[in-house]
């Protein structure tokens, strides 16, 4: 059997990574060898790293109430939008009744206790994108950020609600990508944070444009700045990119 | 095996979001303040950990792990990131508000199926390593904190830590899958 260093490095970082924080440059560089090692199993120590985790750590403790309530907003952020109606009686048709009775009437309560004591106010109505951009646009505390790209082609703005952690960034004049080999990726700028924070991918329609709400995958303390950046399908978790290489950079609206 | 819900998370069903909460909610809680220790940054953590849950709920496959095992696993990685760039080291405080989140019966037999299995996996090695795997996953240190601590060669100590893992893998594996 051909011994492989490269492969052995892999494991070694994957060892690492189960157990203490890699260094940028190993980060970057475990990605790179998990690109050429497509069946490699990234899970491969962090999985019984977790199980002995929680051998070790024996029963924890109850988490706060008033988090939940912080979670249980997160979550309509974050989430995939629920299934329609109609894929939604499909999926019950394929299991027995009393498994969706029951798993129905068991939600429902859980969700009717929750509700009451930690929902916030009333579901919001469905709204446009458009929409949602004008009423994160127009709320009190709202920042406002744009740029556009050396050509002067592309132009980018954002909203961003620093409070509710909510934001969207709307784009034009950019390049359509194979979605299959590079997507764009946008990060946003927070001194609070060692590298910009991953606000999510999205890729353009044909006319260039997109419209899409930002997805930070950290609480953003004090977004200073956003940019975009091209990355490989799928993303990064650190972006490479410095920003003469970013596609573009946006800054806060002075008249904003 | 217990209904699994973040599958109905991954699907976009939001009656599944409380019942997520109130399961994991203690799990995850329990592991910030362990690694963190403050409490702002316990509670900053576990906002990381439940919006990347919301996010890539999709990702977990049953016949890998149990879904608290998965779940453990994510906020792992969170927190171990968290940790390192903070490096402030664990201060016990109280708790703060009521408490939400505790296992249910069904949760626990099904995380204490899993547990006999890793847990006879850690049984079968030396005394040495199970004290390695005990400094790097549940104290946290670095493998050179703990070759420092125990006198250890730094080979050794990955030695122990990767025997060891693979040992409670494999036991994971051969054991049965998931109950």
């Amino acid at each position: 059997m051909t011994h492989d260093p490269r492969r052995d490095r892999l494991d070694t970082l994957l060892l690492t990574e189960a157990t203490q924080r890699l260094s940028t440059a190993e980060a970057r560089e475990l990605e790179s060898l998990l690109a050429d090692y497509p069946n490699a199993d990234r899970d491969l120590y962090a999985l019984p790293a977790a199980v002995a985790d929680r051998i070790i750590s024996g029963p924890g403790e109850p988490m706060p109430a008033h988090l939940a309530g912080i979670l249980q907003r997160s979550a309509a952020a974050y989430m995939p939008a629920p299934p329609s109606p109609s894929t939604l009686k499909s999926a019950a048709n394929q299991r027995p009744a009393w498994v969706v009775w029951s798993g129905w009437a068991a939600a429902a309560v859980l969700a009717a206790i929750l509700l009451y004591v930690v929902w916030p106010k009333p579901k919001l109505p469905v709204l446009t994108p458009d929409q949602r951009y004008e009423l994160v646009r127009t709320q009190p505390g709202t920042k406002q950020f744009a740029g556009k790209d050396k050509a002067g082609v592309a132009l980018g703005e954002v909203v961003w609600n620093a409070e509710k952690q909510e934001g969207f960034i709307k784009v034009s004049g950019l390049p359509v990508l194979d979605p299959s080999r590079e997507q764009y990726q946008l990060w946003i700028v927070d001194p609070a944070q060692k590298h910009p924070i991953d606000g999510g991918l999205f890729d353009v329609s044909p006319d260039g444009t997109a419209l899409i709400p930002v997805k930070a995958a950290l609480k953003v303390k004090d977004a200073q700045a956003f940019a975009v950046t091209r990355e490989r399908a799928g993303g990064v978790v650190v972006t490479e990119k410095t920003i003469p290489e970013m596609t573009l950079v946006m800054g806060l609206k002075k008249d904003a | 095996m217990i209904d699994c819900v973040l599958p109905r998370i991954a699907a976009g069903d939001r009656a599944a979001v409380p019942e997520c909460i109130s399961r994991y909610g203690g799990l995850v809680w329990s592991l910030a303040r362990r690694f963190l220790g403050n409490l702002t940054d316990a509670e900053d953590a576990v906002q990381d950990v439940f919006i990347e849950l919301w996010k890539n709920a999709a990702r977990f496959d049953p016949t890998r792990s149990s879904e608290p095992t998965y779940i453990t696993m994510i906020a792992r990685r969170r927190l171990i990131d968290r940790k390192r760039r903070t490096a402030r080291a664990p201060v016990p405080q109280a708790l703060s508000d009521d408490p939400v989140g505790v296992p249910g019966d069904n949760e626990r037999i099904e995380i204490e199926d899993e547990a006999a299995r890793a847990s006879a996996a850690l049984s079968e090695l030396r005394e040495d390593e199970r004290r390695v795997i005990q400094m790097a996953v549940y104290q946290g240190l670095t493998h050179e904190e703990i070759a420092a601590a125990t006198g250890l060669p730094l080979g050794t100590v990955k030695t122990h830590i990767r025997r060891g893992l693979l040992r409670v893998r494999e036991r994971l594996t051969t054991g049965g899958g998931e109950t």
